[in-house]
């Protein structure tokens, strides 16, 4: 334990989840108490304000160009449209003139970004349980496999991996794009390993001494003391299935089995890219992420409930 | 929610995507069409498609569309090296490739039997490229000249010169005497500069510099290489092309009629946008602007198209580009291929194609008709026939990607003003002819055996296993490193789904490549054993060399900043301010964008003419300081940040620092683990803000940033999408991050072996680093360490 007196603390938390909760509201808002520090709380909105203004230009870009006709885009690209043309949004929607519509992507990248991320939290919050919680010979030696198979770039296992998947048949179809995130991910086994590192051992021991088996220790007590680190796995995965265009673009052939990222590229071709409605589909497509992100916002505000936990 | 439940859900959710991998194939035969296009085109191809199916009830085209460009050539190299091609494919520049190396089949067998096709209703021009030795690999789909000069009628007007009617002429000097009739003279009289102001008028644009330097070398009698279909000498010492890239340079630098000369990607953002708002009087460029520039310019003034000036000579000479539709080699059922190919590119697809405006039809009957000549604007649109005559096609071979990747670099030099024609053609010639002679002349390598291969791939698994089971050994021996009997089988149980996934889908590729990286393999032919040849020839590789240092600059300058920045933003959004939760999805909305759409964007953030952050620097009046570091383009005044060497790679990392909300979130994530218990008691302790930061927060965090760093690092080192849809890597290799530089040689040169020991070599690199940074790592402090 760190050096800091806790042992009041701790028996002081009460044993009902209600309560604790109230009382761990505010545990992300520890380094400033509104009531006395008014002026610092509002130069950081400030700060807050001027930050999210500069992250903010490339989407006025892109709105703005997303509702503007062919004419406007080149004539005045940064200026507020004249005319809001939210033809474009359904002109985008329809692709207009072709066989498949953005329904069609956007049904196949849902599929696989909600069975990935499934798969992911499943595989990756099991396995970093392994590695941080449970002690084995040759662990540390395992997890250096586990960093390094992150260091090699993409490109040279691409033939290998279709050839393999070419003889599973799954070539053209979303298997390639969901079952390989069903055996756990690297970078999010790090990430949930670290955040597992940050609980304390009594946890575990206490909970041993209960008679618990290990995976009671990991699916009740640890499980929902991560549920900010599982969240943001959770949403790391699906952000990254939605996005992902080397997959698609070298698994899946038929036009109907082609996710949001690669339709997108319909309105950039060699010929030159058509401006309003590319920009039309990046924000069709981004949209759900965001709703996604501030519906998980909660989750980044409940902090941990250090209930149980007795001196 | 139970576990139980949870497998079932799992099961159902397999089980609902099973029926997407079945595939139905009561009909009789499927037609595998690969194609790319523009909304317009996949319209008029979609009909022709229907069209054929109707008459033909027995063919089914299942169409599949895929981006144009690097894309496109990489997922049909992939699908050649892994044997599932598609049936029927669209074939462009990268013709070369496919044909030479026998993705596609020969088609002279077809046209021998079937006399409904003639060849010669053909442009020769085209028809030629795709021949080789007298086979024919493709028929011809569109050609596409490239020396349109579209010009602006009311600029002409306001100048008092008369519309251009092709008679005139170029020279390396203007010619105020001949008038009119001089280019030079032309483009100068109507070039209006006003430093610094969005209101400049430009005499003259090219699509890209290139482009130009192409048409003046066409039109002045020379040639880049002495055969383009099998070149050996690079002919780029000729004093006439010399004197045509110095012209392409003199229009902007010399005689200031030109915008900055950018070779990016979406160059023509600029150039192209430039014409359609009247700030440029003539542009270069090809057929397919026309139906964007018939919407963008609309009635805001009239314009047309006239023929790029005849040289010093008198001759006329333009580039072209052109594309074709092939059946692949690999094809099951090439007589109904044959029979699809007929449909499109006969008078049936063409004629569809030519109605959209965008490719001009390859059929000469075709585009001399009224499907092509609409009578709209350009009303000059038969020029597009008058120039098939003279179109010369630049090298149609596929040793040129790699020989091209050593002089274009050095043409980017010369575009930017740093380097004048003579000195970049001298820097460039050795190495290029270099290049080209050793790729006209490979050395012999053996047959890679496979079996041998696999023995070698066994070897090294076995070594792994041998290694972590000595590190299991010396766990066991140290009683503290592992547990009770249950807890260890517990430990293997829980990773369990790592090492199984790992050995399926991870191990077999990793072990493979690694192979690879000791072997030459263009992915169409068996690969060679080159041993260690591949790490000798990147020893004395300067882009290697060049991709290293720019990688690493990058990383050493993104990374701190990007840790730093979004634990500061994380701190900063986890206080309790107003509209927490609207700003930290604000902050995060970079790392959800698509990354494509993302760079897309940010080019023009960096367009030196048009851009915001120029248009920045002009309302703060920054650009005197600039000038005087050197960084402004002499003709417009602005800094080309993305086409200029010393500002390119600062602007991507710029660029980078736009995304720190993706870390912010790790950050935040970390932060709710820290118990509000812990600054009660060091409030109890009387601890102030700083003091809290110090010995609560900080502490508690190292975990989260000790993952940050860790994996900032192996992402900054693996950076590609910024510099592929951006800058291509330029100008001279700028910003050729490493893995940009891996993707050139896999998909672009076909150098597959050579990418992957470049692979292997970065894994080594990263590996060292990422333990360095482990030994280094006892700052990091574990509350759930073990004892």
């Amino acid at each position: 334990m760190s050096n800091l007196s806790t042992t009041s603390s701790f028996s002081e938390v009460p044993a009902e989840p209600g309560n604790a909760l109230k009382s761990v509201k505010s545990s992300g808002m520890a380094l400033l108490k509104t009531t006395r520090d008014g002026r610092a709380a509002q130069l950081l909105t400030l700060l807050a304000v001027v930050g999210a203004a500069f992250t903010l230009v490339p989407f006025y870009l892109m709105v703005a160009i997303s509702l503007k006709t062919p004419e406007e885009v080149a004539q005045n690209p940064w200026s507020l449209p004249r005319h809001p043309q939210w033809i474009n949004y359904a002109h985008t929607w329809h692709i207009t003139g072709t066989d498949v519509s953005f329904g069609t992507f956007f049904h196949n990248t849902l599929l696989i970004a909600v069975l990935s991320t499934v798969g992911t939290v499943m595989s990756s919050s099991i396995v970093a349980f392994g590695f941080s919680r449970l002690r084995f010979p040759g662990r540390e030696r395992l997890f250096m496999l586990l960093l390094a198979t992150m260091m090699l770039p993409g490109i040279v296992t691409l033939i290998p991996s279709f050839i393999g998947f070419r003889y599973l048949h799954w070539i053209d179809t979303l298997y390639p794009l969901i079952v390989p995130a069903f055996f756990s991910g690297a970078f999010n086994v790090f990430l949930l390993r670290q955040f597992l590192l940050t609980l304390p051992r009594e946890l575990d021991e206490a909970a041993r001494l209960d008679g618990a088996s290990f995976f009671q220790i990991y699916w009740c007590i640890l499980m929902p003391l991560c549920r900010p680190a599982l969240v943001t796995v959770g949403l790391f995965a699906f952000i990254y299935a939605w996005k992902d265009l080397m997959g698609p673009l070298i698994y899946l052939n038929s036009t109907s089995n082609q996710t949001l990222e690669l339709g997108l590229r319909t309105f950039d071709t060699m010929y030159g890219t058509i401006w309003n409605l590319l920009m039309a589909g990046s924000v069709i497509v981004l949209i759900p992420l965001l709703i996604l992100f501030f519906a998980g916002q909660k989750y980044f505000v409940q902090g941990i409930v250090m209930s149980g936990l007795k001196d | 929610m139970k576990p139980l439940k949870l497998i079932l859900l799992f099961a159902v959710a397999t089980l609902s995507i099973l029926p997407m991998a079945a595939r139905a194939d009561s009909k009789p035969v499927v037609i595998r069409f690969r194609y790319w296009g523009d909304v317009k085109e996949i319209a008029a191809l979609q009909d022709t498609i229907a069209a054929f199916e109707k008459t033909h009830p027995n063919i089914i085209i299942h169409g599949e569309r895929v981006p144009s460009g690097d894309e496109y050539v990489q997922k049909l190299l992939v699908e050649q090296a892994g044997g599932l091609t598609p049936d029927v494919v669209f074939c462009g520049d990268s013709y070369a490739q496919f044909a030479d190396r026998g993705i596609l089949r020969d088609l002279t067998p077809f046209l021998n039997k079937d006399h409904s096709v003639q060849i010669s209703r053909y442009y020769g021009p085209i028809m030629r490229v795709f021949t080789d030795n007298g086979k024919i690999y493709a028929l011809p789909r569109d050609i596409a000249p490239m020396g349109l000069v579209y010009y602006n009628k009311s600029l002409f007007d306001k100048a008092h010169i008369p519309y251009p009617d092709g008679s005139w002429t170029w020279d390396y000097v203007p010619h105020p005497e001949r008038g009119n009739k001089d280019f030079l003279t032309v483009a100068k009289e109507l070039t209006h500069i006003a430093p610094q102001s969005s209101e400049s008028v430009y005499g003259f644009a090219p699509s890209w510099p290139a482009m130009a330097m192409d048409d003046f070398v066409f039109s002045s009698g020379a040639s880049y290489v002495d055969d383009i279909y099998k070149p050996t000498r690079i002919n780029f010492d000729d004093p006439r092309v010399i004197n045509a890239i110095q012209l392409t340079q003199d229009l902007s630098e010399k005689y200031h009629v030109a915008p900055s000369l950018t070779d990016l990607q979406a160059s023509a953002v600029t150039q192209h946008d430039l014409f359609a708002q009247g700030h440029v009087a003539m542009y270069l460029c090809g057929i397919w602007e026309v139906p964007r520039f018939r919407e963008e310019i609309n009635n805001k003034f009239d314009w047309d198209i006239a023929a790029f000036p005849a040289g010093p000579t008198g001759l006329h000479g333009v580039a072209t580009g052109g594309s074709g539709y092939g059946i692949t080699t690999a094809s099951k059922h090439p007589a109904e291929d044959w029979e699809f190919l007929k449909c499109i590119a006969g008078p049936d697809g063409e004629s569809r194609l030519a109605k959209t405006g965008l490719a001009q039809p390859s059929i000469a009957s075709l585009s001399n008709s009224t499907l092509w000549l609409d009578g709209q604007r350009p009303m000059n649109r038969k020029l597009t026939i008058e120039e098939v005559p003279y179109v010369h096609f630049t090298v149609i071979s596929p040793k040129w990607v790699e020989v091209k990747a050593i002089i274009d670099p050095k043409l980017q030099l010369v575009w930017s003003g740093t380097l004048s024609a003579k000195q970049a053609v001298q820097q460039l010639m050795g190495p290029a002819q270099g290049k080209l002679d050793e790729l006209n002349h490979p050395p012999y390598h053996p047959i890679l055996n496979w079996w041998y291969g696999a023995m070698a791939m066994a070897f090294v698994v076995l070594v792994l296993i041998g290694w972590v089971w000595q590190g299991a050994r010396e766990d066991i021996r140290n009683g503290r490193r592992t547990g009770s009997r249950s807890e260890v089988r517990a430990g293997y149980m829980f990773i369990m789904p790592w090492l199984v996934g790992t050995a399926i889908f991870m191990l077999g590729p990793m072990l493979v490549s690694l192979l690879l990286s000791f072997s030459s393999w263009d992915m169409i032919e068996p690969a060679k054993w080159v041993g260690l040849g591949n790490f000798s020839e990147m020893a004395g590789d300067d882009r290697f060399w060049k991709s290293l240092q720019v990688t690493g600059l990058y990383t050493v300058f993104s990374v701190p900043l990007g840790v730093a920045g979004s634990l500061a933003l994380a701190l900063l959004l986890n206080t309790k301010i107003k509209g927490q939760a609207t700003f930290r999805t604000l902050f995060y909305l970079p790392a959800v964008a698509s990354a494509v759409a993302a760079s897309l964007i940010w080019l023009r953030v960096f367009n030196p003419e048009t851009g915001l952050l120029n248009y920045i620097t002009g309302v703060l009046h920054l650009n005197p300081l600039l000038k005087a570091a050197g960084l402004t383009d002499p003709t417009s005044g602005y800094v080309n940040w993305l086409g200029n060497e010393k500002t390119a790679l600062g602007s991507l990392i710029v660029m980078s620092l736009w995304g720190i909300g993706g870390g912010m979130v790790i950050y935040l994530a970390g932060l709710q683990g820290i118990p509000q218990s812990y600054y009660d008691a060091a409030e109890v302790d009387g601890a102030n803000v700083f003091q809290k930061f110090r010995h609560v927060t900080l502490p508690l965090l190292t975990p989260t940033i000790f993952f940050t760093l860790i994996m900032g690092v192996i992402g900054s080192f693996q950076a590609f999408t910024q510099s592929f849809v951006m800058t291509g890597g330029g100008p001279n290799n700028a910003t050729l991050f490493y893995v940009l530089y891996l993707y050139q040689n896999a998909f672009q040169f076909l150098k597959m072996g050579y990418a992957s020991a470049l692979a292997w070599v970065l894994f080594l690199i990263i590996l060292c680093f990422t333990m360095l940074q482990m030994k280094m790592s006892k700052w990091v402090h574990y509350e759930g360490a073990e004892k």
